[in-house]
């Protein structure tokens, strides 16, 4: 696959937050689920309990991710789920990396 | 199956058995009630379907309360707590069981349509026919069979085809000479009744256990 000049610029504008594979993992997931929390999200891609919490937090920060912690029932959850501008960078991602590999 | 994150959270609400289990219950129990009140005092038909449409409404009004209450305590402490699926929106055409494939890439099930509405469907045909033929009965526990099977089969919940056959063969047991003395007619739809009750609790019993063991 040859890649145009216009490809290559446009691979420095990933977002870098998305485009680790666990971090894309976690907003895949959130973005089919629609909210989901801390042990599912594990169990789904076989996190450890320190790395799932890293990569959050770095979500968090971006403004992707919005964590909830509550319960149900008796059974303390903490809960993630998608913001608006984490569903808009999400979108665009998939634009662009679909844009760049598209073969030329 | 499809694996999307979307359909992976969809049948993960059903991968502990408890929504079969809540609605095997419920035709269980309300079945039962209506063949003791039937031994007891025979009545018309149509009052046990008025007693069946009432269980059934109250089931589609708390079914997903009590649902969220038994899985707080027995599956999002072992697996973690996902959205629960949307009621897939009707589409065009047939929208009491459509065939067409769920909808990819989302958290959405057809379970209300596809099994419960299809149960419902058994009684109102049983209860409100005045002089059921003796294959009625037969008959019907061979269609809901294949219907949950064929309906259910490329879903977020499908039934095993040999679990299916079970029920649709169930039927054979009323059909004369099978059994001696033999059903009496008019204790036959309840009887229907308590088998596809029987039936759902326990496919939803052996999948709680499977999931149990495999999360404990």
């Amino acid at each position: 696959m040859s890649l145009k000049a216009r490809s290559i610029q446009e691979i420095s504008q990933i977002d870098r937050t998305i485009h680790e594979p666990a971090r894309l993992a976690i907003m895949l997931i959130l973005d089919g689920a629609g909210e989901a929390d801390f042990v599912y999200l594990q169990h789904e891609y076989g996190f450890t309990q320190g790395n799932l919490s890293g990569h959050l937090a770095r979500l968090e920060e971006a403004g992707y991710v919005e964590i909830e912690k509550k319960f149900k029932g008796k059974v303390p959850l903490t809960v993630c789920s998608l913001t608006g501008k984490g569903k808009t960078a999400l979108a665009k991602y998939a634009r662009q990396m679909l844009g760049v590999l598209r073969p030329q | 199956m499809d694996q999307s994150p979307g359909r992976r959270a969809a049948a993960y609400w059903f991968s502990d058995g408890l929504p079969d289990i809540v609605l095997g219950m419920m035709v269980l129990v309300v079945s039962l009630w209506a063949l003791i009140w039937q031994i007891l005092a025979p009545h018309r038909g149509i009052f046990d379907f008025f007693l069946t449409t009432t269980a059934f409404l109250l089931f589609y009004w708390k079914e997903r309360a009590v649902l969220d209450w038994l899985k707080s305590r027995s599956t999002y402490p072992r697996t973690g707590y996902v959205r629960p699926p949307d009621e897939a929106v009707p589409t065009a055409g047939l929208t009491v069981l459509s065939l067409s494939p769920a909808p990819v890439e989302e958290n959405v099930t057809r379970f209300t349509r596809r099994t419960v509405m299809v149960v419902f469907w058994v009684f109102y045909m049983l209860y409100t026919s005045r002089q059921p033929p003796f294959w009625l009965v037969p008959a019907v526990l061979a269609g809901t069979g294949a219907v949950l099977y064929i309906g259910n089969r490329n879903s977020e919940h499908p039934y095993p085809a040999w679990w299916a056959l079970i029920l649709a063969l169930s039927g054979l047991i009323f059909l004369p000479g099978m059994l001696t003395p033999g059903v009496p007619p008019h204790l036959q739809p309840q009887l229907c009744g308590v088998i596809t009750g029987g039936w759902l609790t326990t496919h939803g019993l052996s999948t709680l256990v499977r999931y149990r063991r495999a999360n404990r």
